[in-house]
């Protein structure tokens, strides 16, 4: 049962987040989505990459 | 925002269970990670992440599954690194640089994240430096102005490299095969021996398989005077008679005796008799212009066809002896070119 709840939280708190919403542990802080644009980013050797866009999850603790 | 409530909410209806037992389990569960991080400083569930203690706040580690689930959008980014480009060159000035020509434009549409290259009709524009026009793959909402980068795509492309070496490779390989032909004429020049294509200028264009022994220096042997054609195949094979020979009286060739050896004629073949195997051919006419140059020497030579793996080819075979060691002395004694330690057995029982 334990586990099985678990699991469900798990699934319930990826579901939220890759809805691009905000989750809520208590006790814990809470987490969110942010966008990071692609960029541009120059190498030691002056090689320049173009860095694609993805999604961070940023996670505030509570104080 | 999913909280306390809606969790509890969502596991309730998920489980089967009433709201109560799903409360209860909830918070059991949030009670075992909090007692988890403070006893081992980590605690985490599986498919979210960990949560650690580091300087005396909670950090998450999320899990890679939990990262791909949220970049689902994403997927495959490593194509999206769709320039590499050397700053400094920017501001060269190329040779292959042509400003006629229309540069292509690369796109890079959100979503398919895919490349499209338009505009490129000809691989000759390789060359050419090209622009790329890239564009944000963000919502609709954000309109990003489009970063256009000038692309030098000649030191992009790495197989022109590989297609100079192998040019190379194959001149150095030519140049080669030319000065060891050229050596191997020469040094055998310095021995008094023709090199093969003197001896058979025909076959250096017709190109016909064929085989002869050439190998050690030559060698003068006792040959009677043969009166000469009139158009002599090759003088460079004319042996030089010595006066007394050992077996000078086998000189004459009407001789009917076996054991004259090199020099004969051929009245006494129904016996048993050795040979020298001096050359197979393979073409019916360099074997004949050998069995000539061979009787031009004064041996007593002859021109036997034989089947080589289906083939037809023909040997030259030279004297007739009693004994194999016979032969193969009588061998030590031949011209280099016509020398070989190939003896064989007619007649034998």
């Amino acid at each position: 049962m334990r586990e099985q709840v678990a699991k469900e939280i798990v699934a319930m708190i990826t579901e939220e987040l890759m809805k691009r919403g905000e989750v809520h542990l208590e006790s814990f802080g809470r987490f969110k989505v942010v966008h990071q644009k692609q960029r541009l980013s120059e190498t030691k050797q002056g090689a320049i990459t173009m860095l694609p866009p993805q999604d961070n999850l940023d996670f505030e603790p509570e104080s | 925002m999913l909280d306390r409530k809606k969790i509890i909410e969502t596991l309730a209806e998920r489980l089967k269970i009433d709201v109560t037992t799903a409360e209860s389990e909830y918070q059991a569960m949030l009670d075992q990670l909090r007692d988890e991080l403070k006893t081992n400083g980590i605690s985490g569930l599986s498919g979210l992440g960990d949560f650690v203690i580091f300087e005396g706040k909670i950090a998450f580690v999320p899990d890679a599954h939990l990262l791909r689930s949220i970049n689902f959008r994403y997927h495959g980014f490593e194509e999206w690194e769709v320039a590499t480009i050397k700053a400094p060159m920017l501001q060269e000035e190329d040779p292959y640089f042509d400003n006629e020509s229309e540069p292509a434009v690369y796109v890079v549409e959100d979503q398919v994240q895919d490349v499209e290259q338009t505009g490129i009709a000809d691989p000759k524009e390789e060359l050419v430096p090209q622009e790329v026009q890239v564009e944000e793959p963000v919502d609709s909402n954000n309109k990003t102005k489009p970063i256009k980068i000038r692309v030098n795509k000649k030191y992009m492309e790495r197989g022109l490299g590989l297609k100079r070496v192998f040019a190379s490779f194959l001149i150095l390989a030519t140049l080669l095969a030319g000065s060891s032909i050229a050596w191997y004429n020469d040094w055998l020049a310095g021995y008094g021996i023709p090199s093969f294509f003197d001896v058979f200028p025909d076959y250096a264009t017709k190109g016909d398989p064929q085989s002869i022994t050439l190998n050690t220096p030559s060698i003068q042997v006792p040959t009677p005077k043969v009166p000469m054609d009139e158009n002599p195949v090759d003088t460079s094979f004319a042996m030089t008679p010595i006066e007394e020979a050992p077996n000078s009286e086998s000189l004459d060739p009407s001789s009917p005796s076996i054991s004259s050896g090199l020099v004969g004629t051929f009245d006494d073949l129904r016996r048993p008799y050795y040979t020298i195997i001096s050359g197979t051919f393979f073409s019916e006419e360099g074997a004949t212009k050998a069995l000539n140059m061979a009787q031009h020497a004064g041996l007593r030579s002859r021109m036997r066809t034989i089947s080589i793996s289906g083939d037809r080819a023909w040997e030259i075979h030279i004297g007739q002896f009693n004994t194999r060691e016979e032969a193969l002395e009588s061998n030590k004694t031949l011209p280099g070119s016509f020398q070989s330690n190939i003896v064989r057995g007619y007649g034998q029982q």
